[in-house]
């Protein structure tokens, strides 16, 4: 009945002649796979690509540590001062500018925001332009290397009478700026200016948003994560699906889009803290926002932790609550520090639900019961202004990209750790 | 080692003799399986009970009972009598019972904390803080063990640092530390060499002036060589209890002669 018996199934002749076909197949649907999964490498490398080729050269040191807003000063000098001589040699280097009429050299140079400015490069010792005055408070001003002059209004004599008047602004560039100083013997007013445009303020309600929303989230993540991955275990009877239907419930939280976090928490937490938005009511809504990620993965470190490890304990006489508190939370803080450096990347790199409940505005000096905004929060104003700054943007994304790499690799190593435990050593 | 070495020791069961633990008609169900069916047994003080059997025949089910471990699994039923020191060990606190009646695992597993604090650890739970206790009880306990020369020396270093035949003594220092009655061995040494598996025998030689054993094995040799009673179990039943002498040299049951000379299928 069955010839199936007696039958060659693969014919020599007839599987070379499939095996060509087969082979071609095989090739579309191999090299198909090779090409896909290098689109998702070609997005990473072009953006880290853009992002350090337009933000580089805005990152320094002094970006990361001044202030945003730049400090300023009105300087101007005493009537009877005034500049007729060319009485000053210095060799200025390549790119600068020197005014051998009143000692003071400039250069061209960029801002933290990477807008042209003129800054001075060097002033003569014994130069009139060292006796300034602050024309606010009329204490003597000394002007400095490194300074940004921001604009200067100069005559061509002391008269006002006769004088005629030039203005000229860092925009104009610093060979105008020399010029200008050379053609002209008296100095009427300037406006100088050192640092701005930094993210220091950024930085530290950075660390501050970061700080209070762990505060919050560990302890409810730890919490939740413990009762779902020890006591949920011995629920009975017609309470067995809550365990369930809580992970489900915790789940759907971690779908849900940051925005609508933001909205929520608008709503919620700014009557709490008074209807204006502060690093509090910001750093609540985060907490709200990452607690799944942090009952998720403690919820997994836990349940990593060898079965026999807690059956010891229990028969050693130790409650479950005892097993609980004195075996397996211990061993699982690699897993809740991970989990909490998972939560760390997610807020730092979080601007939408902050917009509601932080604020935007970009403050120097943070103290929490204000708003201000966070790194990510920093980028979000830098690009929704009307001249958009790619370059400091790009610069922040460095800063922000740099802090999740660390986290991602000490999130790593800490998993290590816990395999450690999974192999039941 | 023979499996009639111990043929020249002369002991029969004693019906005079204290007995820990009564076990009365024991049924245990997981879910609607019935795992062990009408299990009569005495377990008597200061001896070493083997309790043996082909895999899955209920002897380690048999033995959690004994400090209810099998709490902790679902559905599990147990009916029938079980009596530890003339308490109904169903009514005894779980807690208390298992202070009383110690266990030591097949895989050893020190906790990843140090060795002081592994041992101590049971003591703790029942809440004595008092340090020269503590110290006292390590090192008791660690002798007892026969581990104590070895780790005197680094009693903070890890547990987990140890080899494994010393993890299972230091298993066993942490349950000796709760100075418990009754020692539940459930197939302590399968997961060790035989230097380490033959220190283990030897201690448990010794440890029955103090304590009483119930210990699980696969290995015939070993039951012969450590127990003075042995029980053997299939497919949930008790099919024969007697001294050990008398179990190896002359099995009452056909089954029991048939598992002992390995014409078991």
């Amino acid at each position: 009945m069955s010839n199936i018996d007696n039958q060659v199934l693969v014919d020599q002749a007839e599987f070379f002649k499939r095996n060509r076909k087969r082979k071609i197949k095989d090739f579309f649907s191999a090299s198909s796979t090779y090409l896909f999964s290098s689109f998702s490498i070609v997005a990473l490398i072009a953006i880290v690509v853009f992002v350090f080729s337009k933000g580089w050269s805005t990152l320094s040191w002094d970006f990361l540590t001044s202030d945003y807003e730049s400090q300023l000063w009105n300087v101007e000098t005493s009537s009877s001062i005034e500049q007729t001589t060319n009485t000053f040699d210095y060799s200025p280097k390549e790119d600068e500018y020197f005014s051998s009429k009143w000692g003071i050299a400039f250069t061209d140079s960029t801002d933290n925001e990477s807008l042209a400015i003129v800054k001075v490069s060097y002033v003569d010792y014994n130069a009139n332009i060292n006796s300034l005055i602050d024309s606010s408070s009329q204490d003597p001003f000394t002007l400095k290397e490194g300074e940004t002059i921001e604009s200067v209004q100069l005559w061509t004599t002391s008269d006002p009478e006769t004088a005629s008047v030039m203005v000229v602004s860092s925009k104009d560039g610093a060979s105008k700026m020399q010029e200008a100083f050379d053609s002209c013997s008296y100095l009427k007013n300037m406006t100088i200016s050192t640092g701005g445009g930094g993210i220091r303020g950024s930085l530290i309600s950075t660390l501050y948003v970061i700080l209070i929303t762990m505060v919050v989230a560990l302890p409810l993540g730890i919490g939740g994560a413990i009762y779902l991955g020890v006591y949920s275990d011995s629920l009975k009877g017609p309470l067995k699906p809550l365990a369930k239907i809580l992970r489900n419930l915790i789940d759907m939280i971690s779908g849900i889009p940051s925005i609508v976090f933001g909205l929520v928490g608008g709503i919620v937490f700014l009557p709490l803290v008074g209807g204006k938005g502060n690093l509090i009511s910001g750093s609540l809504t985060l907490a709200c926002m990452i607690l799944p990620i942090i009952i998720k993965s403690t919820e997994e470190a836990i349940r990593a932790i060898p079965k026999n490890m807690s059956l010891a304990s229990l028969a050693l006489g130790a409650s479950e609550t005892q097993t609980t508190f004195k075996v397996i939370l211990p061993n699982s803080v690699p897993g809740i520090l991970a989990s909490a450096l998972l939560g760390i990347g997610r807020v730092i790199g979080e601007s939408a639900a902050l917009i509601y409940t932080a604020g935007t505005a970009i403050q120097d000096y943070i103290i929490p019961t204000q708003g201000s905004a966070t790194l990510a929060v920093h980028i979000w104003s830098l690009m929704s202004g009307e001249s958009q700054n790619y370059e400091a943007s790009c610069a922040i994304s460095i800063v922000i990209l740099f802090v999740i790499l660390v986290l991602n690799i000490l999130i790593k190593l800490l998993s290590l750790k816990i395999n450690r435990y999974q192999k039941g050593k | 080692m023979e499996i009639n070495a111990g043929i020249e020791k002369e002991e029969v069961i004693e019906p005079n003799q204290k007995k820990v633990f009564t076990v009365k008609n024991l049924n245990l169900f997981y879910g609607k399986k019935q795992a062990l069916k009408s299990i009569n047994l005495d377990i008597y003080k200061n001896k070493v009970t083997a309790l043996i059997g082909p895999s899955g025949c209920g002897k380690s089910t048999f033995l959690r009972c004994l400090n209810r471990m099998n709490d902790l699994i679902d559905d599990c039923k147990i009916n029938g009598e079980l009596d530890f020191n003339s308490q109904h060990v169903n009514q005894m606190n779980t807690i208390y019972l298992r202070t009383q009646v110690g266990m030591v695992f097949q895989q050893p597993n020190p906790f990843p904390m140090s060795i002081y604090d592994n041992v101590i650890y049971g003591p703790r739970c029942q809440g004595i803080k008092k340090k020269d206790v503590l110290n006292e009880l390590v090192e008791k306990s660690l002798k007892e063990a026969a581990l104590w020369d070895e780790v005197k020396d680094r009693l903070k270093a890890n547990g987990l640092a140890l080899s494994g035949g010393q993890q299972q003594r230091l298993c066993l220092a942490r349950c000796l530390a709760m100075r418990p009655e009754v020692i539940l061995m459930d197939e302590p040494t399968s997961a060790l060499d035989p230097i380490a598996t033959s220190k283990i025998e030897g201690l448990i030689e010794t440890l029955k002036k103090n304590y009483t054993i119930v210990i699980v094995t696969h290995n015939m040799q070993q039951a012969t060589r450590v127990s003075d009673y042995t029980a053997f179990f299939m497919l949930g039943e008790l099919i024969e209890f007697n001294t050990t002498n008398e179990f190896f040299s002359h099995p009452k049951e056909k089954k029991s002669n048939d598992y002992i000379t390995g014409r078991f299928s």
